[in-house]
């Protein structure tokens, strides 16, 4: 952060001197801008970001990075399967819930031994 | 001889010139301390998953789940779920769960293109209701209390109005309702004749379009050249609050991609002209949709000023929920959850989860 000195706007000092006081400030402000930019690349990120308005932390504002194309299998054939498996381990996943919850609700009778056949 | 500039002119470009240097000044001091960071605040074990769904379990100071009755809460699927646990002393769910529930948080992350094809169905019938019954395994709770914000509101609803015997309590954030009701991005999409996503062809609508959707709702100030201007005067501000503007924008500003057939289905089913919801039209997985299994205490809250889920569409709950306890609190969207006055919505729904549910009997769903 620049040095946080003295205000340039006092009523006893000229304004030229003031002025001048002033410029300085920017001249350092710039600099530490400039440094930051050259120190840190997330800093660059976080002005860009603000030079569209937004103050979004760690990544850059959307639409500001060209995102790479997204494969489509223009067929959707594959993507479509990909999903009906998903929609599938979801349902084995509520199964073996449902199964577990039967077994801790009806937990199974002990047997008296093996069964075994005549 | 020279000239030399008066004074006062002088005096004038000087104060401009301060004032600006001021701004950048803040502007530098809150871009280089570190801002949020995209996750919640609250600590949390992940006790299901399922697809890129995660279910987080809150946990006490301890760092051990807390027993008291469950809250499942159910985020928005189109943006990030950490709104809802925003911050150290700022977050809802953490708020609840001090209030001695044992809270539960869905985040749905962030869908790939085999996604695009997840539909009303999937989320409700398949994600939620397996969140439920993980609940219930955790706790022995076959009926936790559900809070749905924004479109999570939504799957929310819905998820009730099939299984009412799976959740106590309905707590619905700026949920919309009625979708004839002016405001909204269904509703200004459908004004300004936008084609709309595919269900049969669904794509994975990039995280850019849905920011644009929001844009949309209010062309000027949300454009890029009136964000900036506002930026630009609110840095005359204190740093303090201007990390508070900054920690809103990792939310705001950082949507996610969504399933096209979800909001193609979403759209079809409860967007202008359809409006399922309110004339009782709409299916979910080919069931149809009867609201009045919702028997259970409900309570909805709509923000005066939300311009993204507009309040007379939010209480028009009333309509087709008739014993609803309808609020309506002063703010926005996402202040009335997650702003500085977002204590007053989170009290009024601790009073709402800690109310005793009255036996009321449940007619059958569909």
């Amino acid at each position: 952060m620049p040095e946080q000195d003295t205000d340039p706007q006092q009523s006893d000092v000229p304004l030229t001197e003031q002025w001048q006081k002033e410029q300085q400030h920017w001249q350092r402000l710039l600099l530490t801008y400039a440094d930051s930019a050259a120190q840190d690349e997330n800093f660059l990120i976080h002005v860009g970001n603000a030079m569209r308005g937004s103050l979004l932390a760690g990544k850059p504002y959307p639409g500001t990075v060209s995102e790479q194309p997204a494969k489509i299998d223009a067929t959707m054939t594959s993507d479509e399967v990909v999903f009906a498996v998903r929609r599938l381990e979801g349902q084995v996943i509520a199964l073996t819930a449902a199964i577990g919850a039967l077994t801790r609700r009806f937990p199974p009778a002990p047997s008296d031994g093996p069964v075994t056949t005549p | 001889m020279p000239q030399t500039v008066p004074d006062t002119e002088l005096a004038f470009k000087m104060e401009q010139s301060v004032r600006a240097r001021r701004r950048l000044e803040r502007l530098y001091e809150v871009l280089t301390t570190p801002g949020h960071t995209g996750t919640g605040a609250s600590e949390y074990t992940v006790v299901h998953q399922d697809n890129k769904l995660r279910l987080l379990r809150l946990l006490d100071n301890n760092g051990h789940p807390r027993t008291g009755p469950p809250v499942l809460f159910v985020s928005a699927p189109v943006s990030r779920y950490f709104v809802l646990d925003l911050l150290p002393g700022r977050s809802f769910v953490g708020g609840v769960a001090e209030a001695g529930f044992d809270v539960y948080l869905i985040d749905f992350g962030e869908p790939d293109q085999a996604d695009r094809f997840a539909d009303l169905d999937y989320y409700v019938n398949g994600l939620l209701a397996r969140c439920v019954r993980r609940i219930e395994d955790l706790t022995d709770d076959p009926a936790p209390s559900v809070v749905g914000y924004c479109l999570g509101g939504t799957l929310a609803l819905l998820y009730t109005a099939l299984h009412p015997v799976c959740v106590s309590r309905l707590v619905l954030l700026t949920t919309t309702i009625d979708g004839d009701v002016k405001g909204g991005i269904p509703w200004t999409a459908h004004c300004l004749g936008l084609p709309g996503e595919s269900y049969d062809n669904p794509r994975l609508v990039p995280a850019t379009d849905i920011k644009s959707w929001f844009e949309m709702l209010a062309p000027g100030s949300n454009s890029l050249l009136g964000r900036t201007s506002d930026l630009w005067n609110r840095l005359d501000e204190p740093v303090e609050r201007l990390r508070d503007i900054r920690t809103m924008a990792t939310w705001v500003d950082d949507v996610v991609p969504a399933s096209g057939r979800l909001l193609a289905e979403l759209y079809r089913e409860f967007g202008p002209g359809t409006n399922g919801m309110i004339k009782g039209t709409a299916h979910v997985g080919g069931q149809p949709l009867n609201l009045s299994a919702v028997t259970m205490p409900v309570l909805s809250i709509s923000a005066a000023k939300d311009t993204i889920a507009p309040p007379d569409g939010v209480d028009a709950l009333i309509r087709v929920v008739p014993h609803a306890e309808i609020v309506r609190l002063p703010g926005g969207h996402v202040g009335i959850v997650a702003g500085r006055t977002a204590k007053a919505l989170w009290d009024r729904t601790i009073e709402f989860l800690r109310s005793p549910v009255v036996d009321t009997p449940i007619s059958s769903g569909p």
